[in-house]
């Protein structure tokens, strides 16, 4: 019985080392990889109205300041012209434009108004409506989508005869324009 | 069984995987801003005292007392002082007067007579007016009385 056991493990030990030379081949390799880049997603904005400023990295637009010169109603017949251009690789599936007015001082927002006429871009119906009040507009409001980069379209300001209580203060409406592709 | 359960447990996550990845976006975003300043309005006086009299400002700039010296005597007379009043503030303004009093026999001696539209004065601008009492000559009835001429400047835009 020890000598089976003898001979197994002298026959264990040969053919472990016939396994040994039997895996040693030549090698070589190679290998294929496959790579995608991803595009760039980028909106910026431009404007074409004199005084009007854009920020280095095009994402913030600042339209000239209107300054009241006494208290009669007033409506912006001039406005301000935002474009906004593409400035990634990839299209955009969708452009929301929000509005959102914050002020300082003490003015009566339901003297002053706003309008937003659409450019190009097959914006939807605009939902601001026909000149609402600011005070309409204190919270972020959703007022118009697009499909379509490159886009334009034009905000007014007005105001009804100020007062007293409107001196000193500022009445400022921001438009936030979010992308989505 | 458990294979039932750990090949529901693979199928859970690539469902679960294959959802994050249809919500995922690109986004990016821009703000337009349009601002209306409205400016500062107001109006300052002052006065320059007449001779033996003085001319007091309030602490807020916006009355000034002129008094003259008494009078000493029943002869014909006035008392004249140049009164300033300064646009302070940013907005143009449009200056108007009233005048009221003085009794009788004193009059306002309001020079120039400002038009009935008033000055415009500009961020800075002043209007100089020249106001005070003139009066005949005295008789006793005046004796003891004080009169007042009050000149008040308006400021609209």
């Amino acid at each position: 019985m020890r000598k089976i056991a003898a001979t197994l493990v002298a026959l264990g030990l040969t053919l472990g080392l016939l396994g040994a030379g039997v895996s040693a081949t030549f090698t070589d390799s190679a290998s294929a990889n496959q790579q995608i880049n991803v595009g760039s997603f980028a909106i910026g904005l431009q404007s074409d109205t004199p005084g009007a400023s854009v920020s280095p990295d095009g994402k913030t637009l600042t339209c000239p300041i209107l300054v009241p010169a006494n208290s009669t109603a007033k409506f912006d017949p001039v406005g301000c012209h935002v474009m906004i251009a593409n400035n990634g690789t990839l299209t955009p599936a969708s452009v929301k434009l929000y509005a959102q007015v914050t002020v300082s001082g003490t003015p009566d927002l339901s003297r002053f108004m706003a309008q937003f006429n659409e450019g190009a871009g097959s914006w939807s119906p605009n939902m601001f409506g026909d000149t609402p009040m600011l005070s309409s507009l204190t919270a972020k409001t959703l007022i118009s989508t697009t499909t379509v980069v490159p886009a334009d379209f034009y905000t007014y300001l007005g105001w009804l005869e100020l007062n007293n209580s409107d001196l000193n203060s500022v009445v400022l409406v921001t438009y936030s324009i979010e992308a989505a592709g | 069984m458990r294979k039932i359960a750990a090949t529901l447990v693979a199928l859970g996550l690539t469902l679960g995987l294959l959802g994050a990845g249809i919500s995922a976006t690109f986004t990016d975003s821009a703000s337009a801003t349009m601002s209306v300043h409205v400016g500062t309005f107001s109006m300052s006086i002052s006065a320059v005292a007449p001779a033996g009299g003085t001319a007091v400002v309030s602490p807020d700039g916006k009355s000034v007392t002129v008094t003259c010296s008494d009078i000493q005597s029943s002869a014909a007379g006035s008392c004249i002082s140049a009164i300033t009043v300064t646009n302070t503030g940013s907005i143009p303004m449009q200056v108007g007067v009233a005048v009221a009093g003085p009794a009788a026999p004193f009059t306002s001696a309001l020079s120039p007579i400002p038009p009935v539209a008033g000055p415009t004065l500009a961020p800075g601008d002043t209007y100089v007016v020249n106001g005070g009492l003139s009066w005949p000559t005295l008789t006793n009835a005046q004796l003891g009385l004080t009169y007042t001429v009050v000149y008040t400047f308006s400021a609209s835009a």
